[in-house]
């Protein structure tokens, strides 16, 4: 079996495809261990065992029967990342999959219409770019109180605008082509061309676009709950864990420092991938990534 | 042109008024701010005194075009909490964060910029890909996780440098380099490619040919064409640099507007936060303003065509 994969695996690095394909791999790898967690490792979030609290890792102490040690009421860190794991994700996808729905709606609006419906979407843009996201986090966090909503919310609110922003210049420049300007001379009415056309072509600059927010996401979620303006105990997310930690920087540095690392790891994977996606989607913009 | 800047003026006046309000409504809808002040077992008589002496019993709709009109008149109000003018609360606050901010601002344009050519020189050398991979790094790491490996490497471990409150300057080490490296690393981005734009360009060869010297076509004639993209996104990124300063003061524990504005939402207290928004708002809108005035001062094409593409 090996014989017939090792060529395959040398012709794909030869056309520099190997380095992404694992990168892919190991981000749905990731995905998939995160959101099966529940199945895998059947546990209750909320119990506590203080007589095992602050145990070891297996790297400080070969024989402690917890890979990543224990936090400060006795749980399994390794299992509280892929639980915190599985919110951050399943919330910064949540979030970024209305927000593309809401900026692609928004923007074609705008780009398709003209007139008094642009003024308002750019005028809409231009107040949300004037607020940093952190407040709308805040605001929304007090308001309607701190938890996966208010997070998911603000997500919402601050990555539609960069999305429409994009969306409005693509049907722009797609409504003053030719193809667009013949079907409406046959009579297609706005709402056809907007479906037919528009968004099959927009379509794979708005899957870059969005992978790229996803990371963005990911970015702000976990900011957002390590401020404590997001999911409450007993769940958990990786924002919470960094802050949980940092009170034992000093004896357990790796409370805080592994799910720093998976957070760094998370985004760097999808930013990744959102770049290889725009380079192969978008040769315009090949060099500006820095091919 | 003056069309454009009057225009320009009056969208910016309607951001701020239109971002202010949604605070305005949003702020009342998270709670009674007589409940926290008093307590849950506050009589009905003290309950009565305080809403009446704070104006919170008066309709909701009076109350916003009583606080509109104080602030037209420049009268900001008294925060719930302290019994004194906001602004005097804010000013108070503001050395932190302004000493932070305007050190964060000069430098990462600075640094930012500078990374940003010296890759595009050097395109597919060593710097070039060092310097990516610095961006790439910069730009994936949230400031908080860079706050927190800081203060373990820094404070704990090295013991250099103290983690929080406010006094010497190398009490700003720490917050100002995890502040910085995010925008650092987009501006270096953005210049990188702007600058490999401009430096495909046939007028460069042309200045090359005419024996102009390496560092001036560089500058003059690469740079300054390359800058124009970088300066339209520097606005932006002061909105970005102030939402950081939320989350690094409140890990470095500075006494700075972020954790006044936390504070101020977390105890309902409306002046206070609706202070904090109006400035913080006004600031990037004026920026924005600004850039985009001086944008359309440069390029005629702007100013001509301001409802066209992006």
């Amino acid at each position: 079996m090996f014989n017939a994969i090792i060529p395959k695996l040398c012709r794909l690095r030869k056309e520099g495809k190997l380095s992404i394909l694992l990168l892919a791999i190991s981000f749905l790898a990731i995905v998939a261990i995160a959101f099966a967690a529940p199945l895998l490792f059947p546990i209750d979030l909320a119990k506590v065992s203080l007589g095992d609290r602050l145990a070891n890792p297996r790297f400080v102490d070969s024989d402690s029967p917890y890979l990543l040690g224990t936090d400060s009421l006795g749980r399994d860190i390794l299992i509280r990342i892929i639980y915190a794991t599985r919110t951050s994700l399943a919330i910064s996808m949540t979030g970024m999959f209305f927000s593309l729905v809401l900026g692609v709606f928004l923007g074609a609006v705008a780009g398709m219409f003209g007139g008094i419906a642009d003024i308002v979407v750019m005028f809409l843009i231009e107040c949300r770019q004037a607020i940093p996201m952190m407040l709308i986090g805040i605001v929304l966090a007090s308001t309607i109180g701190p938890g996966s909503f208010s997070i998911i919310l603000t997500i919402i609110i601050s990555c539609w605008s960069g999305i429409a922003r994009i969306t409005r210049g693509q049907v722009i420049q797609l409504r003053q082509s030719k193809y667009i300007e013949s079907s409406r001379l046959f009579g297609a009415s706005n709402i056809d061309i907007i479906f037919k056309h528009v968004l099959k072509n927009i379509a794979s600059v708005v899957i870059v676009e969005g992978t790229l927010s996803l990371a963005g996401c990911i970015l702000l979620e976990s900011s957002l709950s390590f401020l404590g303006l997001g999911i409450q105990p007993p769940l958990t997310s990786l924002g919470i864990m960094v802050n949980n930690g940092r009170d034992y920087l000093i004896s357990q540095w790796w409370l805080a420092i592994m799910p720093s690392l998976v957070i760094v790891l998370l985004s760097l994977q999808v930013s990744l991938i959102g770049d290889w996606l725009r380079d192969r989607m978008d040769p315009k913009l090949r060099h500006a990534s820095g091919r | 042109m003056i069309r454009y800047v009057v225009v320009r003026t009056i969208r910016a006046l309607a951001t701020i008024w239109l971002v202010w309000s949604l605070v305005f409504f949003l702020s009342r809808l998270t709670g009674d701010p007589v409940k926290w002040i008093l307590g849950e077992f506050a009589t009905k008589e003290s309950y009565e005194t305080v809403a009446s002496s704070l104006h919170l019993d008066l309709p909701l709709w009076e109350q916003y075009m009583r606080t509109l009109s104080g602030l037209v008149r420049g009268d900001m109000g008294m925060s719930y909490y302290h019994r004194r003018p906001v602004a005097d609360l804010f000013l108070q606050r503001l050395g932190p964060t302004m000493a932070l901010q305007s050190v964060v601002i000069v430098a990462t344009s600075a640094i930012g910029i500078l990374f940003g050519v010296v890759a595009a020189v050097k395109h597919d050398k060593l710097v070039d890909k060092a310097i990516r991979f610095f961006t790439i790094v910069g730009c994936t790491i949230p400031n908080f996780v860079f706050a927190v490996l800081l203060i373990f490497l820094f404070c704990l471990k090295l013991k250099w440098l103290p983690s929080g409150n406010i006094g010497s300057f190398r009490h700003y080490v720490l917050p100002f380099i995890s502040l910085s490296i995010g925008p650092i690393a987009s501006i270096s981005r953005l210049t990188r490619s702007a600058m490999l734009d401009t430096l495909s360009q046939e007028y460069i060869d042309v200045a090359r040919m005419k024996g102009i010297s390496e560092s001036a076509v560089i500058i003059k004639h690469g740079l300054r064409n390359a800058l124009f993209p970088v300066v339209t996104v520097l606005g932006g990124q002061i909105v970005t640099l102030v939402g950081g300063a939320f989350v690094v003061e409140s890990v470095f524990s500075l006494p700075g507007i972020g954790t006044l504005s936390v504070t101020a939402a977390q105890t309902r207290d409306f002046p206070l936060l609706q202070y904090c928004v109006f400035i913080m708002i006004a600031t990037f809108t004026f920026v924005n303003l600004l850039v985009d005035l001086s944008y359309a001062a440069l390029d005629p094409r702007i100013r001509d065509g301001e409802w066209a593409t992006n």
